[in-house]
């Protein structure tokens, strides 16, 4: 019967731990202790805000006649659809804000790396606006923090 | 310490749970049901193996750039993808053994590392890291503590059954803390931002904020996104429901006769996500199927009386009536 207490224990101790790592987690950079995760997932509703984008010129030496925002960019680079590049350009936007070089290095690195390949020239852009309403009608402020290029690497 | 374990259980278990000659005599079916339910998860487990195959492409043509710590030592090697190669294919071998020796430790201990790897190779590559087989991998690492005799086929000690069962419901308690915690989230995010005076979960626009913004954020649509985005109101019910079913998901781990119920609504709650947000949890509702909706300890007569007397804060008043 040892053996059951033990297990018995065993599971509570267990299941307390996950909760309080997967609370302190949240302190983390990346918000989680792979695979230990808060859950918190849609926890704040968006409102109105400043979210950043990319907004691209050339990609593998290739000029594009009119500039595209990354997601759009359908056959042009890869995945446009891809949710990591959404938060990869988040974290790129704050690193500028702080004018972090080191993590902004970092990121460009993995964005050009796999996503807009190099030789490559694109725009940062800060975004602001209502998701309905840019929903419903495309309105939007774009303003541009600043252009990046990459040679052939 | 005993004492405190037991005060917990006792706050979080149902108000009249079964007598013991009760439930000594629904153990032994529910340990027949379990050990099945146990086979078919590692069953899954190789099936996501050889679904991935398509991948490998994809993985050779692309090189993980912000690895996790589980795949850290890929950093090591000269050449990445022979790192990626052996992941992969360690991974394979991994889920086949799981899946054909499941009742031996090592091979859980195997199907484990595997999933680990591959899981850490796959958010190697910047961005979020994604949770659709968090909630497997997490369950691979309890269920490795099996007792050595709990698949054996004739008869098996008591503490064995006891043993299995426990540790299943430790994997049933998990997935739903994971829920609880969401919504744990979502309720504090709530209070906060009605605090700071911004748009929260209870406004009447947040519904069609949280659709738009995910659209949005990738260019993608949905079946039903943008209904939902022109009648925000039908979004009210939904997210006080999903609210609801979120938070309490802890509280109908203890108590069976909601197993069924709560399972149907996570299950609903990830087709709704999928088709109103575009985010896919599919193999979570294969996961929630196995452990709720055929959960070995759903009592053998649950009518509706014992299902509202169990709800969480309804079922409160109910017992008053």
């Amino acid at each position: 019967m040892k053996r059951y207490q033990i297990i018995l224990k065993g599971v509570c101790i267990f299941l307390s731990l996950y909760f309080i790592g997967g609370l302190l987690s949240v302190l983390t950079p990346r918000h989680e202790i792979f695979p230990v995760f808060s859950w918190f997932l849609f926890p704040i509703t968006p409102n109105p805000d400043t979210k950043f984008a990319l907004r691209l010129h050339e990609v593998a030496g290739k000029g594009l006649e009119q500039p595209r925002y990354y997601e759009k960019a359908e056959g042009i680079v890869n995945e446009p659809r891809s949710i990591k590049v959404y938060q990869m350009v988040q974290k790129l936007g704050k690193a500028e804000e702080r004018d972090d070089r080191a993590e902004i290095t970092r990121i460009r690195f993995m964005l050009e790396k796999n996503y807009v390949l190099t030789p490559c020239r694109y725009d940062l852009l800060a975004v602001t606006y209502d998701p309905v309403k840019r929903w419903k009608t495309g309105l939007m402020q774009e303003e541009t923090v600043t252009t990046y290029q990459a040679p052939k690497k | 310490m005993d004492k405190g374990w037991k005060s917990i259980y006792r706050f979080f278990s149902a108000p009249d749970t079964a007598d013991w000659v009760t439930t000594l005599r629904m153990q032994k079916p529910a340990y027949t049901v379990a050990k099945v339910l146990i086979r078919v998860f590692y069953g899954f487990l190789l099936y996501y193996a050889a679904i991935i195959h398509h991948l490998w492409d994809y993985y050779h043509n692309i090189l993980p750039t912000d690895l996790l710590w589980p795949v850290i030592w890929l950093s090591a090697l000269e050449d990445p993808i022979i790192g990626v190669r052996l992941i992969l294919i360690g991974g394979f071998i991994a889920a086949l053994t799981g899946a054909l020796f499941c009742e031996i430790r090592w091979a859980r201990v195997m199907v484990f590392i595997g999933l680990l790897e591959y899981l850490g190779l796959k958010y190697s590559y910047g961005g979020s890291i994604g949770h659709g087989m968090h909630l497997w991998l997490i369950l691979s690492f309890i269920l490795i503590f099996l007792p050595i005799d709990w698949a054996k086929t004739g008869k098996v000690s008591r503490l064995t059954e006891q043993m299995t069962l426990r540790l299943y419901w430790c994997c049933q308690a998990l997935v739903m803390l994971t829920f609880s915690m969401s919504g744990l989230g979502k309720l504090g995010g709530s209070i906060y931002q009605i605090f700071i005076g911004q748009i929260h979960l209870f406004h009447p626009d947040a519904f069609a904020l949280h659709i738009a913004e995910r659209l949005l954020q990738n260019n993608t649509t949905s079946l039903m996104g943008n209904w939902f985005i022109n009648h925000s109101l039908w979004g009210i019910p939904i997210m006080v429901v999903t609210l609801y079913l979120q938070l309490f998901a802890i509280w109908a781990a203890f108590r069976p006769s909601l197993h069924h119920l709560w399972g149907f609504g996570l299950i609903l709650l990830h087709i709704g996500t999928s088709l109103i947000l575009s985010i896919n949890f599919t193999f979570s509702i294969f996961l929630i199927a196995l452990l709720f909706l055929y959960s070995p300890f759903k009592p053998e007569n649950v009518n509706w009386q014992s299902v509202l007397r169990d709800l969480p804060l309804f079922g409160f008043f109910y017992r008053k009536l």
